[in-house]
């Protein structure tokens, strides 16, 4: 999968001292400058953390944007750490941000993604369920196939079967036809396991 | 806009817009409302659910929370701000069950919450009740 | 109804089940806004075992994990292109240009003084009917075209198209549209060619090469009232299409547009632009944000 990330080069002296305007700019009043601080710093990875606090309180679209955008293009697991701890934020908007993120970084998100499926948070871990709709079939099937047969939360397994509808193959038949009995009281989720069920049927072999 | 009360059997259905990101959730809500007769457009996001709103009068817009783009919070602020879309019924879905999240559906110009998984007699209930259908 | 094709060396024939269908309908419809009606069943399947087939694929499944692959290679444009139609002519989508004069120019130009600048850019032009078209309506729709100083460019990446537009030679098809007095009034006789327009209309655009993905060539672009983008976007893959749409808005003057193909939204891209409906048209804004 390819990764999405700034080519590595070693920053001559003088770029730390505009990282330290970069920075000022970024947690000032001019949302103009906070997005062209944000944008400028893409390529410094020790700015992640300052991006990452800035999403915390940012309020401005275009520099939201643009914040998450440079997490993107830093990457690696120290980006991907910071996006998933968003995924905590009181903003929907950056939740849902933090995750379009964390899809782009393609690789370099599943060890912290793999963390994220089994925090203690049922709404973390049905966001990060969605990540794995941008993964290649053989790297998210295990994974919603984990979440699929002991995930205790009926939201996160409906989020599981809505990209199994999309990436499952029939390594997950068993655990989606499971599911109605793990959830007794929920009929929709009788309804969702049809569809993920019909959807992952192979026809390849079939004869006309 | 006006929200019109025409029991089913008689002229035009209410139109309902679906906005979640979710391909299971859309295709239950269709057939539930569809099989109660409305009239069902949907949208994966909050952008293409303003850009729906715009374009056709609904009835009602069930709205869920966590969506890419933009999502049910911002959508329901940009239909608040619009003179073309300013009342039209809005039933926000949340996974969330905490109350001030609730709360916070409300604030930001829900006319009501529901808590997902919305079982289909709520959801029905909740729909002819906000679109005007009498409710036998 | 399912769409049979069979192979030349004469394998098992293939079709698409209704669940397969579904399944490639909400994809495309993720990625891209577009709906297939459930009528267009046939019409669907025929493209989609054509595509399966010339790809090498062999089957639906290992066409669509093929698709859903980040590098889907340009698979998901030649798709595309099957379900669309491609022609350019001139005075394509004027509802669009019957926004530009309706709407959105009236709305920048408020509070604006005589003989201020008005930059519109047509990206991609291909072979020029857009920009033409654009310049063209102004004349013929703009009761205030006389007042402002506008400056039309048009770019593309491919340099023979630009050849081509700004030659300014196009034949009957591409006039489907126009009127006979349009005709008589901006175009002169090139004989077998066809038609040539007029040198004042074929002066007012510039013609540039430009490539929409490369940020740093977009930014020579700066301080636009409007962009007409229509029908490229939709080919891109999300990487591009987010990083030209943000180039875009860079590009946009605050309260600027842009404007993009019928089939397209920005509900897939970005939501830096607010939505904005005219009666003519939906388009998009650059509003309430840094400039």
């Amino acid at each position: 999968m390819p990764l999405i990330r700034a080519n590595a080069v070693a920053a001559p002296a003088w770029q730390h001292e505009a990282r330290d305007l970069l920075l000022a700019q970024l947690a000032g009043s001019d949302a103009g400058l906070r997005r062209h601080a944000a944008r400028a710093l893409s390529q410094d990875s020790e700015a992640a953390p300052a991006l990452a606090a800035q999403l915390e309180m940012e309020t401005d679209r275009s520099v939201r944007d643009a914040l998450f955008g440079s997490l993107v293009w830093i990457g690696g697991t120290p980006a991907a750490r910071l996006l998933a701890r968003l995924l905590r934020s009181a903003n929907a908007g950056v939740r849902s941000g933090a995750v379009e993120a964390l899809k782009r970084l393609g690789d370099e998100a599943i060890p912290v993604l793999d963390a994220l499926l089994d925090d203690p948070d049922p709404d973390k871990r049905l966001l990060s369920i969605e990540v794995t709709r941008a993964w290649p079939s053989r790297l998210a099937v295990p994974r919603l196939q984990r979440v699929l047969e002991t995930d205790p939360h009926v939201n996160v397994c409906v989020a599981a079967l809505d990209v199994a509808t999309e990436v499952g193959n029939c390594d997950l038949t068993a655990a989606i036809s499971a599911l109605p009995a793990r959830f007794p009281d929920e009929p929709f989720i009788v309804f969702a396991a049809d569809v993920a069920r019909a959807r992952i049927q192979t026809s390849a072999g079939r004869a006309s | 806009m006006t929200l019109d009360v025409v029991p089913p059997d008689e002229g035009l259905l209410p139109k309902i817009l679906l906005v979640d990101d979710a391909t299971v959730v859309r295709l239950y809500y269709r057939q539930i409302l569809e099989a109660e007769g409305y009239r069902v457009e949907e949208a994966i996001n909050g952008v293409e659910g303003v850009e729906k709103a715009l374009q056709t009068a609904f009835d009602l817009c069930i709205v869920d929370v966590n969506m890419p783009l933009m999502d049910g919070y911002a959508l329901l602020h940009v239909l608040r701000g619009d003179a073309a879309t300013r009342a039209v019924p809005a039933l926000m879905t949340t996974t969330e069950s905490a109350a001030e999240d609730h709360h916070a559906s409300l604030l930001a110009g829900a006319n009501a919450y529901l808590v997902k998984p919305v079982p289909r007699a709520q959801l029905a209930l909740y729909v002819a009740a906000m679109t005007g259908r009498s409710v036998t | 109804m399912m769409a049979m094709v069979q192979p030349p060396d004469g394998k098992e024939q293939l079709t698409i089940t209704e669940a397969e269908y579904q399944k490639f309908c909400e994809f495309v419809y993720r990625r891209t806004g577009i709906s297939f009606g459930e009528n267009k069943r046939y019409y669907v399947d025929k493209r989609l075992l054509e595509r399966i087939h010339k790809s090498g694929a062999g089957s639906f499944e290992k066409y669509f994990d093929s698709l859903r692959r980040y590098d889907a290679g340009g698979e998901i444009e030649r798709l595309i292109n099957l379900f669309t139609v491609n022609e350019t002519y001139f005075y394509r989508e004027d509802h669009q240009l019957d926004c530009m004069v309706q709407g959105m120019l009236p709305e920048l130009v408020a509070g604006r003084r005589n003989g201020d600048r008005i930059r519109i850019w047509s990206m991609p032009c291909s072979t020029g009917e857009e920009p033409y078209s654009i310049a063209m309506y102004l004349l013929e729709n703009w009761a205030r075209v006389d007042d402002f100083d506008i400056e039309i460019m048009a770019s593309d990446i491919d340099t023979s198209v630009l050849r081509t537009a700004e030659a300014g030679v196009y034949d009957t098809r591409s006039l489907q549209r126009l009127s006979r007095e349009l005709i008589r009034r901006y175009f002169v006789s090139a004989g077998e060619q066809g038609f040539r327009l007029i040198d004042a209309v074929r002066q007012s655009v510039r013609f540039t090469q430009v490539n929409a993905s490369n940020a740093l060539e977009m930014r020579a672009f700066a301080h636009l009232d409007l962009i007409f983008c229509r029908n490229m976007l939709i080919y891109f893959d999300d990487r591009s299409r987010q990083q030209t749409v943000e180039s875009f808005y860079d590009s946009l003057c605050q309260g600027g547009f842009i404007c993009l193909g019928h089939s397209e939204s920005m509900s897939r891209i970005s939501s830096l632009f607010t939505v904005r409906k005219f009666p003519q048209a939906i388009v998009y804004q650059k509003c309430g944000g840094p400039r």
